[in-house]
């Protein structure tokens, strides 16, 4: 029995050997998988919404503008610039609430013929956004004597629009940043400079790392009311001596060297008339009721209709924002000369859009042309006076006085002034007598002073011979440029 | 006397004859039954395409065999990819911690673990990269959809019927699925990983062995040393390694057009269809479409 036992139990144990054995030759313990595979929280992940404007914009209704030159103005779309108009309705609409108009220089329309130095005599701002056409050497010195004259220079880059995208990541071709470099040169004498970059913050940011919040203001009319404002893909913008006004905080940072910093969306020139921008995007609905974006938008429209600018000859024929109405003295009567002269005055003012009228009595509220000789006449004594211009008295040595140019002796001059007052301009034409005078009009109407002692509002020209020229032709004349009238 | 000792000899052995039949018949059943377990597998899965619906479903495919399949004790995912489509990604993903319930899973990034394809080796137990294969570029791109419009002859019943969101919204979704992206990896390495989301989400490629210091892999190595370290965790030796595309009934590989060719047929590294993406579109050579 026992026998059989021990059979048994070896039975078994011959019968587990294999098995063990195979087990054991492949297998040395049981794999424990963790107690959870952890996963994450899909359901619980949200999408981030778009922020809501962060406080009111102003309330008040924009005083509009007079209807002047210093309310146009101009939108390049003359140099290849990636942008459609549309892109621009908000601002537009609120530079249009302060009674500012919008033009479009194209350099396919008829009356952009003139050119960019033409038309930039009849703005207030010049916008330009991503260009990708460069500008000759004289649109950018007209643009640097525009913004020297008061005028307004914005420019905005966008990061989107140096890339040229044409089918799902088809990249035609990758930042090739053209528009930096043209952009750059029109902002070189401003000092201020676009970075070939993007702002980015992956700590904080509006839905993406490239929207960006900015917190940080310097003190301008242009950072009024803000708190915080959001980019949307934006280009960092340098300056030395002006002022950078909208700074992002230390988890911004710049794509060309990852790095945080200071880095500036905005910032305008040492004499705040030159606006560089990094984006263009939070411009364009719903970006511009994000945060205190649609303040920044109405801050840029009134830094955009800010400008003075005086009237200035250069500026001729655009120096009119209406119609004009003749005004002469009651000492002489147009002759067929005068006429001649005057319809080539209107000529010119006619292709810068501007309509010259006869009327028997100056109106109100229109610009005027005034004409007159160097004789005291009440009648145009309330045009005189602003102009700043006072004629020779009856006594032979009594010399005519010109603001800016001192005492001069009358004979063979004609002179020119341009003043607004009041939303009104007036352009006046004046000299020894009416031959003179008809000499001074064919030089504003043909050659548009070309040939004068112009400087700033006020013009010489030769029109005859007299004591104040010498005997050839050339405009020599002994002028004492002091500012004023020279005692 | 020889007779009767040779008599009293065959009455001996026939017992022991039958004690030694008794002892036989277990020991073959024994090897009859230790035949019977089978030799412990690592079965491989290769990743060697972008991951889209096709490579999507036959590594689905590969991984319910592999959990089905006793023998199949540790699984090694071999990965040269540059990732793929989001819901693709993420249903081999979430099919991935299924197996790792049972089942041990190794990543090998062989060549490129990249986006979508970094995606799925956080989901498994364990990274081993070549030194030089590129990981990382934890993000999401998209192509923007239209902005709504309306046609003459194409009409629908909703503004975003026809593209299905706005451009902005598209913009944001992205931005919860970077954020799924970025808990799957702060999941998956643990206390392992040494750099912030700050750092991680820029979407950065590295090189294997920079993201083995900053903790995206474990260990550099190859695919032997990788199946070696599945079957330490499964615990087994003596294993056979499976591909497992053959058993579970895979044609062989056919070239899905993922991706958008120029018009000379060089392919390029974007994909022909708008979507959402964790891919990592490096440069085409020049080749754009």
């Amino acid at each position: 029995m026992r026998r059989w036992g021990l059979l048994i139990l070896v039975g078994v144990g011959l019968l587990i050997v294999p098995i063990a054995g195979r087990g054991l030759w492949f297998y040395r313990g049981f794999y424990q998988p963790p107690d959870q595979i952890p996963l994450p929280p899909f359901s619980e992940i949200t999408i981030p919404e778009l922020p809501v404007q962060s406080q009111e914009t102003s309330s008040t209704e924009p005083d509009p503008l007079d209807s002047t030159a210093a309310n146009v103005i101009l939108i390049d779309t003359a140099h290849s610039n990636r942008f459609d108009v549309s892109e621009l309705d908000t601002l537009t609409r609120q530079l249009s609430s302060r009674g500012a108009s919008v033009q479009l220089l194209d350099s396919n329309a008829s009356f952009d013929q003139l050119g960019l130095e033409g038309r930039l005599k009849f703005v207030s701002a010049y916008v330009v956004i991503s260009p990708f056409e460069a500008f000759a050497a004289s649109e950018i010195e007209a643009i640097r004597q525009f913004v020297e004259r008061d005028g307004r220079l914005l420019v905005i880059l966008d990061p989107t629009r140096s890339n040229s995208d044409s089918e799902l990541f088809g990249f035609s071709d990758f930042s090739d940043g053209a528009d930096i470099s043209i952009a750059n040169q029109l902002l070189e004498p401003h000092d201020l400079a676009f970075s070939d970059d993007y702002l980015y913050d992956l700590v904080e940011n509006e839905g993406n790392f490239r929207n960006v919040f900015f917190d940080t203001f310097n003190e301008s009319p242009l950072t009024d009311g803000l708190d915080i404002v959001t980019m949307y893909a934006a280009r960092s913008v340098f300056t030395q001596a002006g002022t950078p006004l909208i700074l992002g905080g230390e988890t911004v940072f710049s794509s060309i060297t990852d790095l945080s910093g200071e880095h500036t969306v905005a910032a305008a020139s040492p004499n705040l008339r030159a606006l560089a921008l990094g984006d263009l995007t939070f411009l364009q609905p719903p970006y511009d009721g994000v945060t205190d974006n649609g303040q920044l938008i109405e801050n840029i429209a009134e830094f955009l209709i800010a400008g003075e600018r005086e009237p200035a000859l250069v500026d001729l024929p655009f120096v009119f924002s209406g119609p004009v109405i003749v005004v002469q003295s009651d000492d002489f009567s147009l002759q067929a000369e005068t006429l001649s002269a005057l319809g080539a005055i209107q000529n010119t003012l006619s292709a810068a859009g501007t309509e010259l009228i006869f009327a028997d009595e100056p109106a109100e509220d229109v610009d005027r042309l005034v004409l007159g000789l160097f004789e005291p006449d009440p009648a145009l004594d309330e045009f005189l006076e602003p102009l700043e211009i006072t004629f020779p008295s009856e006594d032979p040595d009594d010399l005519l006085r010109v603001f800016g140019f001192g005492a001069l002796d009358p004979a063979g001059i004609g002179v020119i002034g341009v003043v607004r007052e009041e939303g009104l301009t007036t352009l006046g034409l004046f000299a020894e007598d009416e031959e003179k005078l008809v000499s001074l009009l064919e030089s504003m109407s043909f050659d548009l002073l070309q040939g004068c002692l112009v400087k700033g509002a006020y013009g010489l020209c030769k029109v005859g011979e007299g004591d104040g020229f010498s005997s050839n032709d050339e405009f020599e004349i002994d002028l004492d440029f002091e500012e004023g009238f020279s005692e | 006397m020889t007779e009767s000792s040779e008599s009293i000899s065959q009455v001996e052995s026939k017992p022991r004859r039958r004690y030694l039949l008794l002892l036989i018949i277990p020991l073959l059943l024994g090897v009859a039954f230790a035949a019977m377990v089978p030799r412990p597998a690592v079965g491989l899965i290769y990743l060697r395409d972008a991951i889209h619906a096709f490579s999507s479903a036959e590594m689905i495919a590969q991984i319910k065999y592999a959990r089905e399949q006793p023998e199949i004790r540790a699984v090694v995912l071999v990965i040269d990819s540059p990732g793929g489509t989001v819901i693709d990604t993420e249903a081999v993903y979430l099919e991935l911690a299924k197996l790792r319930e049972e089942k041990p899973v190794v990543t090998m990034a062989q060549g490129v673990a990249a986006s979508g394809a970094y995606y799925l080796s956080v989901g498994t137990d364990y990274i081993f990269a070549g030194p030089s294969s590129p990981v990382g570029n934890v993000g999401v791109v998209s192509q923007l959809p239209p902005a709504p419009g309306v046609f003459e002859d194409l009409v629908s019943t909703g503004p975003y019927k026809l593209f299905g969101s706005a451009r902005d919204s598209q913009l944001r979704r992205m931005e919860a699925i970077k954020q799924a992206f970025y808990s799957a990896v702060s999941l998956g390495r643990g206390d392992a990983l040494q750099i912030g989301p700050e750092t991680l989400l820029r979407g950065e490629i590295w090189l294997g062995g920079e993201a083995q210091r900053l903790g995206l892999v474990d260990e550099l190595g190859s695919v032997s040393q990788a199946i070696e370290h599945a079957a330490e965790m499964a615990r087994i030796a003596n294993y056979q390694t499976i591909n497992l595309r053959e058993p579970a009934g895979l044609t062989p590989e056919l070239l899905f057009p993922f991706f958008m060719e120029t018009a000379e047929g060089a392919q390029t590294s974007y994909p022909r269809q708008p979507g959402l993406y964790l891919l990592w579109v490096p440069p085409s050579g020049g080749a754009s479409p």
